[in-house]
Parts: structure tokens; sequence; C-alpha cells
């Protein structure tokens, strides 16, 4: 009885999911009108869902453009994250294999957090570079670009008084496959 | 004198030509990069859960009150190509005192399930933090996914969490189909 008393106290807030919101610095906050995109007005979208590289060889160097939009309709501003993690899907196609993350470095992402408010969009460079010492060759090799959307739902005052974004705990993201040949 | 110095010259090129003969190198291959013109896009009606105080073995709704067992939330494709959409759980952080989710809850140990559209009383999707898995697959451009989750509490946990907040983060995430 003494343990249920005590365990009717307990509250867990799930509601602040303050550790997960990513923060922007105010410099990668875009406070100019809408641009872009203009068809897809609701949701958080990705322009580039699956991307092929053919012939990847130790030295290259080159890059590959994404676009990034916060849909107007919903009306709310979203905190962005992107990141190169593992392909998700359970069966990769015959021949293709996880792209070993010691290799994500491989990749550089111009401009990974940023702020979108409704209706806006924002331009993503990734620079691929493979080194010249990488030994990866004649591999079929999957990994995803995922843009996590965080819903800003208020702010709060941290523990060195500055005011950050308060995100909600049900984010969603949008993911572009990868298929990497290597040479 | 010029004559005599450009014999010596030439005779001096083709001596260190004869020294290290041209290697005729490889040309790289020709990479090539393609980004779709696909647009992945997804939005879903509910961004947070607050999921309040709960007592050891409590069955809380991803619904306003928390008790009502309905598709609460709706998942709507607004890209211009069919996707999959996977979720994903954490463990209930406050950074000192855990809780893990799990298939079953337990001590210390919460789960977290999610239901199949149009079952509502069915919560059949195993929500992991280990690993995404499939919550809808192949939602066609423009359709639309109602969903709920069931959180249920530990079995038992300690008294040193009486009073502390927790953090879960439910994440979905959409690819191409």
């Amino acid at each position: 009885m003494r343990k249920l008393v005590l365990c009717g106290f307990l509250a867990i807030a799930l509601l602040l999911a303050i550790p997960g919101c990513p923060s922007a610095s105010s410099g990668q906050v875009f406070d100019g009108g809408a641009v872009g995109i203009q068809t897809f007005d609701r949701g958080l979208w990705l322009k580039g869902g699956e991307v092929t590289i053919v012939n990847l060889y130790p030295g290259y160097v080159g890059s590959m453009e994404f676009e990034v939009g916060n849909g107007i309709q919903d009306n709310t501003v979203k905190e962005v994250r992107i990141s190169v993690e593992p392909e998700d899907d359970k069966d990769l196609g015959d021949g293709w294999v996880q792209l070993p993350s010691q290799y994500y470095s491989w990749f550089s992402i111009d401009n990974p957090v940023f702020t979108l408010r409704p209706g806006e969009s924002q331009k993503v460079t990734v620079t691929v570079s493979m080194p010249e010492d990488a030994d990866y060759p004649n591999k079929k090799a999957r990994c995803e670009l995922l843009v996590m959307g965080w819903t800003v739902v208020g702010t709060t005052t941290n523990e060195w008084g500055d005011v950050v974004n308060v995100c909600g705990n049900v984010p969603i993201g949008v993911a572009s496959e990868w298929y990497i040949e290597t040479y | 004198m010029k004559k005599r110095l450009l014999v010596v010259m030439l005779v001096a090129v083709m001596a260190v030509s004869l020294l290290f003969p041209v290697v005729a190198l490889a040309a790289d291959p020709t990479v090539t990069i393609t980004v779709s013109a696909v647009v992945v896009s997804i939005t879903n009606s509910q961004d947070t859960w607050a999921i309040g105080p709960v007592v050891v073995d409590a069955v809380v709704y991803f619904s306003a009150d928390g008790n009502a067992d309905v598709d609460y939330s709706q998942i709507e494709n607004t890209g211009n190509v069919a996707v999959d959409v996977e979720i994903q759980g954490t463990d209930a952080d406050d950074e000192t005192y855990d809780w893990t989710l799990a298939a079953a809850a337990g001590d210390k140990t919460y789960s977290l399930y999610a239901n199949s559209e149009g079952a509502p009383t069915v919560y059949d999707v195993e929500v992991k933090s280990s690993s995404y898995v499939d919550l809808t697959t192949d939602l066609a451009a423009l359709g639309a996914y109602d969903w709920s989750m069931k959180f249920t509490a530990p079995t038992d946990f300690d008294a040193a969490d009486d009073g502390t907040d927790k953090t879960i983060t439910v994440t979905l995430v959409a690819s191409q189909h």
C-alpha cells in the first residue's frame, strides 16, 4: 500500500523532450520569406528521396544537393537535424550491404542543423569525399540521409539562462535512400 | 655556342627519359551521382504525448485523456511517392533512473506498442529502442494512416523514481517504398 502511495506521486513528464530538441544557433535561423518548392504545402519534406552513386573511387570529391522544407499549412516551426545513418530497410537487396559506419565520414553536410518556419525550405549540400587511401573497392553499399523534424512547442530557459526551444516528443523524419557502388 | 647548348640539353632530356620511362596512368572512372526528384513528405497530427503521472502497471493510451483506446493520430503522405513509415522508441530517461523499453513491462521496464489501422484494440507493433520497425508500408501518395500507442508502466520501480520526470521520444521516419 505504501509503495502504491509513493508510486502515485511519480510523474513522468514525457511532454518536454528538451534533450532531444536540436538547438540551432541564431545564425542558422532563416527569417526570410518562403522559398523553394511550394507544391508540398504540408508536412516535413525532402526533395531527393533516392540517390545512386556509381564508380566512387579513392580520391574522388563531388557534391550533391537536396532541399528540405516545412509545409506552410501545418503552421509549426521545426528544428531540423540531418545526418547519415544506416539504411533501415531489412531487405537491402541482392548483393547490397550496409555501408560500414566508419565510412560515413566520406560525407559532410554543409548545414546539418537549422530551423524552418512554416513554408520555408532550405537547400542542403552533401559533399562526397572518398579518401585517397580508402580500401573499399567493388562494393555495393547502402546508407541513408535522415532528416529529422522536431516540432517546436514552446520555449524554456536552460541552466545557463539561455532561452531554448522545447520540442514535441513524437518527431517525424524523412529519409533519402542511398545506393553506393565503389570502383 | 647556342646550338651546342641546345644539343646538350636535348641529350640530357633524352637520358632522363630513358632513366624514367613514362608510365601510362589509368584514367579515373567517371563517377555518376543521381539525386532523384522524388519528394518524401509526411505529417503526423499529434507531435507530443504527455503521459502524465503513472503508478505501477498503469496503462496509458496515446489519446487526449490517456484513457481512450482510439486511433488518435494520423500520418499523411504529402509527398509524390508511396512511402514506408517506421517507428522507434527510447528508454524512459531522466539521466539517473532510466526505465528500459522492452517487449513486456517488468521491474523498471516499460513496454510500448503501436496499433494497426482499423484495429484500435490490437496493439501489435512492438516499438523498440534498438531498431526501427514497420508501422505501415506502401502508404500511397496523399494516403493517410490512423494510429495510436499503448504505454504500460513498469511492474515495479524504485521509490527514488518518485516525482522524477522522464522523457520518451517516439520517432517516425518515412522513406520511399
